[in-house]
């Protein structure tokens, strides 16, 4: 979350609508001892706090964006204050999606990562990285992977043919996704190469190209993503952004049942 | 992986777990949001202090 783009984790409307009715319904079943607390009650009552939890962070995040403009702050405070809320969102984010059932919901490789570090995790199964199918956060799992010698064993990569690294799978994110995989690929000395790709690699390198120029038109840096180190661009993260944003909502409802 | 996939991706999820095991993740996740806030006070409380610091001192 690039703190160029004021990006923050802001729940819809409708995902604090079905968090608050949650706590609600949290409040109504709480009438008994705390004592003799239900598990059902219990997790209404969670749900709640959860509810509750998210508004105030919110509200916090607002609350230091509102001091980083105050006009007497100076320059190196501004940048290690937004440098610190950028941490912290990208951690509750993560960390928030990764608790869901052990599932990473993930907007990106920055979230896979952590993901993995956080879990000691070496072996994704089939099925525990789930994403928008926008090739970055495909393209990101491959190749980290790869680097790390991971067993990858969730999406398969259709005759890919990753040389080193991936031992088999599926990317579903067809040229997007191809273009990063190459692109990283190269940056980190990985051989590849895929000869079903209806589009060539220039091709693909000129269609990123001309998506990276439309996103600096609309504000933002272009460029492909770091995936190996981390780091994706302002570009991608809004795209990720708008991901993660229905991915919470779907997250919120899940939590609201 | 479009929408509905995933939305019925995780209910599966939501279906492999107990109400126990629902319970504990839950408590992690308010717990983990709890934290979060706290350093977030704690960081707003900070620069504060440090903006004014920094301008008593020029």
């Amino acid at each position: 979350m690039g703190m160029e783009n004021q990006q923050k984790p802001q729940f819809t409307e409708a995902a604090q609508g079905e968090f608050a009715q949650a706590h609600n319904l949290a409040e109504q079943n709480l009438s008994s001892s705390e004592s003799n607390e239900s598990l059902g009650q219990r997790e209404k009552k969670l749900r709640g706090e959860i509810a509750e939890g998210i508004g105030e962070l919110d509200t916090n995040i607002e609350n230091i964006e509102a001091l980083a403009e105050d006009e007497h702050m100076t320059p190196p405070l501004r940048e290690r204050l937004l440098s610190s809320i950028d941490t912290i969102s990208n951690r509750i984010q993560n960390k928030f999606l990764a608790h869901l059932g052990g599932t990473a919901v993930l907007s990106g490789i920055v979230g896979l990562q952590e993901y993995l570090v956080n879990t000691g995790q070496s072996v994704i199964e089939e099925g525990s990285i789930l994403g928008d199918a926008n090739g970055v956060v495909l393209a990101g799992l491959a190749l980290y992977a790869s680097i790390k010698g991971i067993q990858f064993a969730g999406y398969k990569i259709k005759e890919f043919g990753i040389k080193k690294g991936i031992k088999k799978g599926t990317v579903e994110g067809g040229a997007d996704a191809a273009y990063y995989i190459e692109e990283e690929a190269d940056r980190v000395g990985l051989d590849v190469h895929n000869d079903d790709l209806d589009v060539s690699r220039d091709e693909r390198r000129e269609l990123k190209k001309e998506e990276s120029d439309i996103f600096r038109g609309e504000g933002f840096r272009g460029g492909p993503a770091s995936l190996s180190t981390g780091y994706w661009s302002p570009a991608y993260t809004e795209k990720a952004s708008r991901a993660f944003d229905r991915t919470k909502a779907e997250a919120s409802k899940l939590l609201a049942q | 992986m479009t929408k509905d996939e995933l939305l019925k991706k995780l209910k599966e999820i939501d279906g492999t777990y107990s109400q126990e095991e629902r319970v504990k993740l839950l408590e992690e996740i308010s717990n983990m949001l709890k934290d979060a806030n706290q350093e977030l006070k704690d960081l707003y409380t900070k620069t504060k202090i440090e903006i004014s610091l920094a301008n008593s001192s020029r």
